[in-house]
């Protein structure tokens, strides 16, 4: 085996390594001068809430989204769903709204309004299983749509500026 | 929400006893009519946009902003103070502690308005001299930072802890800095830290 020559300097000449050294950026952390993404101001930025839906499955049949693009600071809304379109977890994102203040998003995003109709959903693991075969004329409680509608889709603010978060509001 | 390290003090003995719960009590509604007496003399009204005159670092600012915008959002995005940083608004972290009249408080829970007339310190008025705070050195010597986003409130709460608690032990400090949560998990750079600040601070340095 050929000799190895390593490019490694002697211990008492490292630089690095068995040495303490403070951390570059301690300094300007702990003293709140470090920006982060979230602490840049740049002008003109806007606020954004998103609009979810708190059923696990349902059907979009009516949105509007025409009543809030008036409101005050309000400059942008966008629909993420179509009516007619299927929603399939809870939390699928509806809509967005993006205004010039935090709180005014927050206001548009709890006047939107959307309806949809509820469908089957378990969040249990016994009833959640496929069912044994059954005859054709059984009745598939599983896939029939529930009677009652929901009127009024609740609001959650999903917010995506919390790093460390990991509690929901 | 703990900060005190008085001996045998503790928030669920308090509440626990009867009277107190009633002397509780006066004193939330003393604070709503306080508060309420300073909006009216502010002429805020719901909804609307109102100029609020607050102390910030030793300088006064003029913010126009809703009632219901907390402080810590008025620091951020209209001062552009973002020592505090916005974490869990919820009162769970303590990422957004400031100095409101020298004693530490959440930045989230508290609405600009209620600031009226008060003196608010943050992080960086804390770090605006020449040299950095001790405490920043500290942490700094320490190693108690590593991602940075807790360490302001860290400071702050460091800060009022020790000069309230001089020569505190590390199971006070480990009490009086409950409030405040780092989820890489530095607190042993911090406990460290926290303890020499005590240590100074009661060394009569500052």
């Amino acid at each position: 085996m050929a000799e190895r020559k390593f490019g490694w300097g002697k211990r008492s000449e490292n630089v690095l390594i068995g040495k303490s050294i403070p951390r570059i950026d301690a300094a300007v952390k702990a003293s709140g001068e470090a920006k982060y993404t979230a602490d840049t101001n740049s002008k003109g930025t806007l606020f954004a809430r998103l609009f979810s839906c708190k059923h696990a499955h349902a059907k979009l049949t009516a949105l509007d989204l025409e009543a809030v693009k008036t409101m005050p600071g309000v400059k942008a809304v966008h629909a993420f769903k179509e009516v007619g379109d299927e929603i399939r977890w809870e939390g699928e994102l509806i809509a967005a709204v993006a205004a010039e203040r935090a709180e005014q998003a927050e206001d548009a995003v709890k006047a939107l309004e959307a309806t949809a109709n509820l469908k089957f959903s378990s969040t249990s693991s016994t009833k959640a299983t496929w069912p044994e075969p059954r005859s054709p004329t059984a009745p598939r409680a599983w896939v029939r749509p529930l009677k009652f509608r929901v009127t009024k889709t609740t609001a959650r603010n999903v917010e995506c500026r919390r790093p460390m978060c990991s509690k929901k509001r | 929400m703990r900060r005190e390290a008085a001996p045998g003090f503790s928030r669920r003995a308090f509440l626990k006893g009867s009277g107190a719960a009633v002397a509780a009590s006066a004193i939330a509604t003393a604070v709503e009519e306080s508060v309420a007496q300073e909006k009216k003399a502010a002429g805020v009204v719901a909804g609307k946009p109102t100029e609020l005159k607050l102390d910030i670092n030793g300088k006064s600012q003029t913010v126009t902003v809703e009632p219901r915008v907390t402080l810590l959002d008025v620091l951020r995005n209209d001062l552009n103070l973002t020592g505090a940083k916005e974490v869990c608004t919820t009162t769970n972290c303590g990422a957004c502690t400031v100095l409101i009249d020298g004693k530490p408080a959440l930045a989230c829970a508290k609405f600009a308005v209620e600031c009226l007339g008060k003196k608010i310190t943050t992080v960086e008025g804390l770090n605006s001299g020449k040299e950095l705070d001790s405490v920043v050195k500290c942490f700094v010597k320490h190693d108690a930072t590593q991602c940075g986003y807790c360490t302001p409130g860290f400071m702050v709460a460091t800060k009022a802890f020790v000069t309230a608690n001089p020569g505190a032990t590390l199971d006070q400090i480990r009490k009086g800095l409950g409030g405040n949560i780092c989820r890489c998990g530095t607190y042993d750079g911090l406990a460290k830290a926290a303890v020499e600040c005590a240590a100074n601070a009661k060394k009569g340095g500052k």
